[in-house]
């Protein structure tokens, strides 16, 4: 099964921070084949939603960016800001926090009396 | 594993600012991307251009374009939420400032004027674009959005046209007219028109179209009409000139006294103040009617309008000729037996409290009526001798 990218467009700037708190810094390609592998290919991103959220990620001072040459190719490789660390955390809490509502909300685990 | 050349590179990064990515460092990333995927999964003698496109077609869902404009609105709307607060925020202020000033207004205190502009200011040109910006956010269909923006547009005219008004800086008429044809002739159409389409909407917009209609008509019904406003100021213009007629009268009267009795004509301090009294109205009249003396008026079928007299009054001489009047009256009254009472004139107040709320005629008619008080002095100083 692969998630509807309204799910993923919820979460996708927890993954991209968590990511990289993990990884200390990765280029656009190599995040979308991590999650692709970490998730069995349950989670695929698009190009289309990644590249937005890592430019305004970079807007908002929670990312930091270097580019290197690989022959007449310019790769831009992310990793976490200051603020970034610490947002970081906050959104995987939260979302775990999100899960286990929602877990509640949806009936998928019923409380047993 | 597929090597990738420098005309290859060369080509997709044409390709992709041909498909309307700008912003270089999205064409870089979306670069990079392209190759990766390329090199990881095309075979050594792979079809590199087929492959190209296939995998560029996967990146979007109509065009390439869609990505950098994701880009540019989430970098934008990167302060969504600041925004979100700013124009409640801004609201409020503006909301609080109108509420505080208009009171002030109406109990006559000082500081009601500089409120209100910061009332209206605000709502204006914060809390109204504001608004716009995170409506149309939301908003997806091109009709909501234009639909919106004329909304908006009337609204910022008719506040920043009520606002030049009664700060009487210029250019506020044509923002009033403006903003009521842009939202009688486009707003309303274009909202009537689209929202009655929809089944969903359709009550909801004939009667939000009944209830703006009905409120501009209502302004309308209060606004006195453009014959109705000429036919009043030729009523105050034949007033007044019948007053000068009156004045002149009694001037004439008063110098054939004068040569009965074989006095000397009118006292210096009479005179002078005559003569400044005449140079006001002159100016006053000048001013407003572009030139015109006050005899010309009738012929030239010209008639003084119902204006606020600040604006005139802000000709400096029209201002300094005041002041002087007031200070021969001093002398004046000072000589005299029966004095002139000018309290509460337009020059009495020396900060000129009183220039703002009176209008042209009111000034003409103070000044017509300092003269007859002194002619009429002059008459018993003659009579007596």
């Amino acid at each position: 099964m692969i998630y509807s990218s309204e799910l993923i467009k919820g979460t996708l700037k927890t993954i991209i921070l968590k990511l990289l708190k993990e990884n200390k810094r990765m280029y656009g390609y190599e995040i979308t084949q991590t999650v692709k592998d970490l998730t069995n290919n349950k989670i695929q991103l698009t190009e289309g939603a990644l590249y937005p959220s890592l430019h305004a990620l970079e807007a908002e001072g929670l990312l930091t960016t270097e580019t290197e040459f690989i022959g007449k190719r310019v790769r831009k490789y992310y990793s976490l800001s200051d603020t970034g660390k610490k947002l970081s955390d906050e959104k995987v809490s939260e979302f775990a926090d999100f899960v286990s509502t929602m877990k509640t909300l949806l009936n998928i685990e019923p409380k047993t009396i | 594993m597929y090597q990738i050349k420098d005309r290859h590179i060369d080509f997709i990064l044409n390709d992709i600012s041909a498909r309307g990515v700008t912003i270089e460092d999205l064409q870089y990333n979306l670069l990079d991307h392209v190759c990766c995927i390329i090199e990881n999964n095309l075979e050594e003698n792979g079809d590199f251009e087929h492959f190209y496109q296939k995998t560029v077609q996967s990146f979007f869902k109509n065009e390439l374009k869609e990505i950098e404009d994701e880009t540019i609105s989430l970098i934008i709307f990167k302060n969504y939420y600041t925004m979100k607060k700013a124009m409640i925020i801004s609201g409020a202020v503006s909301a609080s400032f109108f509420t505080t000033g208009l009171i002030f207004k109406f109990l006559h205190w000082p500081g009601a004027g500089i409120m209100l502009i910061l009332g209206i200011g605000i709502l204006s040109l914060v809390f109204l674009p504001l608004m716009f910006l995170l409506k149309v956010k939301e908003k997806q269909s091109t009709k909501d959005k234009v639909t919106i923006g004329l909304g908006t547009l009337s609204g910022i005219l008719i506040s920043m046209g009520i606002l030049f008004k009664v700060m009487h800086w210029p250019g506020a008429n044509i923002m009033m007219q403006g903003s009521i044809a842009v939202m009688l002739l486009l707003f309303l159409p274009f909202y009537f028109f689209t929202g009655i389409r929809n089944p969903e909407t359709k009550v909801n917009t004939i009667v939000s179209s009944i209830i703006l209609l009905s409120a501009c008509g209502l302004l309308f019904t209060l606004m006195r009409s453009p014959k109705g406003t000429q036919i009043r100021d030729q009523q105050f213009t034949a007033n007044f000139l019948r007053n000068e007629k009156l004045l002149q009268a009694e001037w004439a009267l008063l110098k054939e006294k004068q040569s009965d009795s074989l006095s000397k004509g009118l006292n210096a301090e009479a005179e002078k103040v005559l003569q400044m009294c005449e140079n006001i109205k002159q100016h006053i009249v000048k001013e407003q009617t572009n030139g015109l003396e006050i005899h010309q008026l009738k012929n030239e079928g010209a008639s003084i309008g119902d204006h606020s007299f600040s604006d005139v009054f802000n000709n400096t001489t029209v201002s300094k000729e005041s002041q002087v009047l007031k200070s021969i009256l001093e002398a004046y009254n000072q000589k005299a037996t029966t004095k002139v009472d000018y309290a509460g004139m337009f020059f009495d107040d020396s900060d000129f409290h009183y220039i703002n709320n009176i209008n042209i005629i009111m000034a003409l008619e103070q000044l017509i009526q300092v003269e007859r008080m002194v002619l009429q002095n002059e008459r018993v100083l003659v009579a007596s001798k």
